[in-house]
């Protein structure tokens, strides 16, 4: 090989070399600044999702959670007082599934309305009104919470 | 400005032993069996698309497993989980598969797409080996570029960050966030009382934020690497043991390989083989850079 042609393969190599190194550095940079800050989308702005992750872990574990007493106020006879498990007919909540696929959950006056109709149905000697003193998982946080609900109101 | 890109310049182009991505690539690959095996085992497959991305997720995952033509096979495994997540997850509304956990992994396959993963612990690299010794050539080395194991720490850092701001309100500072997460995880359980005492979760909280800040600055700066490792992969190993986390906990653990230096790294297995050669105790700048320069 001519000295000539083995300086222009090296300027050649050295191009691609340089070429290389440029990429490389960009492409760090730019994925690194948006591993950095693009959350800011989601999380401050309140914008980008789904595209844009947020890193908001368990954050809506809780929300529709009902945290207090049950009462039973029979027709006849003394107030009992019940667990929110125990309204819900279980032993624990199905925390093998995911939170958000449980139907038990509390959005709406609704949902307090179905839950007691559950109760009723599942013991069928229940009359009388079912109260709920206690906090709902809301938001970020708890609210305080009161719900009545007489056995038979879901149908009226 | 010079002095930050000539130092962007070298970390994006320092090399160093491939052994961690290469144990990187076996736990990430591991960990996507995991998560996805049963989900899209052909049993679960009755969809039109999922009975193509099925056998596909198994192929590139198991080649990606065990190191056979890993460059193809980890790059068809992003492709795979990237459809994952935002097709089925986001699009469709597959949830379970819209995860941070389900996203990290995906975020760690991507990212050893630009690692030397191929070079060490595999097939790939056992072919190598044989084509070496029977062209008589030394062994090829276990060397290549650092860069998507840096991307690794960086998301890693983010995560801890953008988590930590997440918490610093007073609905997770009070201990409410972490009762309710413990409401739904322990309530009826025997241990009930005793995690749903609020001064201790209003601690509890307050640890976990200033963890994660500190960990954000201490991952990002690599900073105290013993302790910081310790502190989180205790953390993790605490969520894993407390919470329903998926593969999450575990992804975060094997993610810190990326954090650790690799040539340590490299050495430290060579002492653990009983090979006596040890390499560079420190990665060096590559061919390509000393050429630009």
């Amino acid at each position: 090989m001519h000295s000539g042609e083995a300086g222009a393969m090296n300027d050649q190599t050295a191009r691609a070399s340089s070429i290389k190194v440029a990429w490389r550095t960009a492409a760090m940079t730019l994925i690194g600044s948006y591993f950095l800050l693009s959350p800011v989308l989601p999380q401050v702005f309140d914008t980008g999702r789904p595209w844009v992750r947020q890193w908001t872990m368990f954050g809506g574990v809780g929300v529709g959670l009902l945290k207090g007493d049950f009462f039973f106020k029979p027709t006849e006879g003394e107030i009992r007082r019940l667990s929110v498990l125990d309204v819900h007919g279980l032993k624990r909540y199905p925390v093998t599934a995911q939170f958000y696929r449980y139907d038990g959950l509390i959005f709406e006056d609704a949902d307090f309305l179905r839950l007691a109709a559950k109760y009723c149905a599942a013991n069928s000697e229940a009359q009388g009104e079912i109260l709920f003193k206690g906090r709902l998982g809301h938001g970020k946080a708890w609210r305080t919470v009161e719900y009545r609900s007489a056995c038979g109101d879901e149908s009226q | 400005m010079r002095k930050l890109g000539a130092k962007l310049t070298h970390i994006a182009n320092r090399q160093g032993s491939s052994r961690a991505a290469g144990l990187l690539r076996i736990g990430i690959a591991a960990l996507a069996l995991v998560r996805w095996g049963e989900d899209v085992a052909l049993f679960n497959a009755d969809s039109p698309g999922l009975l193509i991305l099925s056998p596909l997720f198994f192929i590139f995952a198991i080649a990606m497993l065990a190191g056979f033509r890993t460059k193809t096979a980890t790059f068809g495994l992003t492709l795979v989980l990237g459809v994952f997540y935002f097709l089925y997850g986001h699009a469709l509304g597959m949830a379970e598969w819209a995860h941070h956990h389900t996203y990290i992994l995906l975020i760690a396959t991507a990212l050893l797409n630009a690692s030397p993963c191929e070079k060490s612990y595999s097939v790939d690299r056992w072919l190598a080996l044989q084509r070496a010794h029977r062209r008589g050539l030394i062994p090829p080395p276990e060397r290549g570029y650092l860069w998507g194991q840096d991307l690794i720490v960086i998301q890693m850092a983010a995560l801890y960050f953008w988590t930590a701001i997440d918490k610093t309100e007073w609905g997770f500072l009070s201990g409410d966030r972490l009762e309710r997460i413990f409401e739904w995880t322990y309530a009826g359980h025997p241990l009930y009382p005793l995690m749903t005492v609020k001064p201790l979760l209003a601690i509890a909280s307050l640890a976990v934020v200033v963890i994660e800040y500190y960990l954000a600055y201490a991952v990002l700066a690599r900073k105290w690497k013993c302790a910081t490792m310790g502190i989180a992969i205790s953390l993790h190993l605490l969520f894993f043991f407390m919470l329903k986390v998926d593969t999450y906990s575990a992804t975060m653990i094997v993610l810190y390989l990326a954090y650790l230096n690799p040539d340590r790294l490299h050495n430290m297995l060579d002492e653990i083989q009983g090979v006596k050669v040890r390499p560079t105790d420190r990665a060096i700048p590559s061919n390509d850079v000393a050429k630009a320069a």
